[in-house]
């Protein structure tokens, strides 16, 4: 009995000392609002969509609150249902990340790893909205249709 | 008390993971984009059937296409630029007029990768009101010349002059 009582009163304390440590990595998440959209494209024509205010900016919500590694991993073409290529590119203006409660934002390069701090204060939505642009590369002899790819957003917890 | 250390190392290793786990979150954002078609005629050479002879009679006929173009004549093209397969659409004829003198030619097209050269033969040259579209590999071609020839018969007395006329095509890119 005693040996239970150590070992309960053992396991309080852990728990005691984990607490605080979970209590400061609220969870974290990534809501896609918007996609990215090149739009109507001319064959030969660069078509380049800005992430500041551009109607055909990629637009995600990130939940969570202290410090996170964003790595995005984008696309070098875009796919047409015949297996056609449109070549995309990104540069170091065309990662936009927004801080709500400081209405801060902070332009980046999307091809590299982004660390940033979420304010607390914030539990319910998002703390912080990541804006992308690009420019879509279409040849001159670029086949007409549909093309299609997809951007993947990964953000973690970093220890501080 | 060996008994205490034992639970209390095996609650550290439980609680060990879950403190050393880093929190992770993905999602994916679509990209997207319509290439429209493009279908465009930069530039164009003239037909001209050269320095045709009247005969005393019956009538002659001379011939643009057929064969590389001769001394005086120049075979008519249309240099489309163009993403998509395309369609046609032209007279079958033509008629030239001077004054108040005219005759007539017949029109044949074809497409062509260069613009000079003899029509091409088989299915990709026709009556230019009967021309069968004009078939890519879609992402590889850019620019297809509409080769434009004919066959003017020329009558016997039919007046001296120069004579001049138009033809004009439309052209409609094909949705692939």
């Amino acid at each position: 009995m005693r040996v239970l009582r150590a070992a309960v009163l053992t396991l309080g304390l852990l728990a005691l000392v984990a607490a605080p440590r979970h209590a400061h990595s609220q969870s974290l998440a990534v809501y896609s609002v918007k996609g990215l959209q090149f739009g109507s494209l001319l064959p030969g024509v660069d078509a380049a969509v800005s992430p500041v205010n551009t109607p055909g900016r990629a637009e995600v919500e990130i939940v969570g609150q202290g410090r996170i590694a964003i790595t995005i991993e984008l696309p070098a073409s875009m796919s047409s249902p015949r297996g056609h290529q449109l070549p995309l590119a990104f540069g170091p203006q065309d990662g936009v990340l927004f801080l709500k409660v400081s209405s801060r934002s902070v332009t980046f390069d999307p091809r590299q790893p982004l660390e940033a701090t979420l304010p607390a204060g914030n539990q319910q939505g998002s703390a912080a909205i990541l804006y992308l642009g690009g420019t879509a590369k279409p040849a001159r002899d670029q086949a007409p249709g549909e093309y299609a790819s997809s951007v993947s957003v990964r953000i973690a917890n970093v220890a501080t | 008390m060996k008994k205490i250390a034992a639970l209390a190392a095996a609650a550290i290793l439980m609680a060990a993971p879950s403190l050393a786990h880093a929190q992770t979150a993905s999602g994916s954002v679509s990209v997207g984009a319509t290439v429209q078609s493009s279908l465009t005629v930069a530039a164009s050479n003239p037909l001209n059937f050269g320095t045709a002879i009247a005969p005393s009679a019956g009538s002659v006929t001379v011939n643009v296409g057929a064969a590389p173009a001769g001394t005086g004549q120049t075979l008519g093209s249309l240099e489309v630029s163009h993403n998509s397969d395309f369609s046609v659409s032209g007279p079958a004829s033509i008629t030239l007029t001077s004054g108040a003198n005219s005759m007539s030619a017949s029109l044949t097209c074809g497409y062509s990768d260069t613009a000079t050269g003899a029509l091409l033969t088989g299915t990709s040259s026709a009556a230019c009101n009967a021309l069968p579209n004009r078939d890519i590999t879609l992402g590889t071609q850019t620019t297809t010349f509409l080769q434009v020839g004919g066959t003017l018969t020329v009558g016997a007395g039919q007046a001296a002059g120069t004579y001049s006329g138009s033809a004009s095509f439309t052209l409609t890119a094909i949705a692939s």
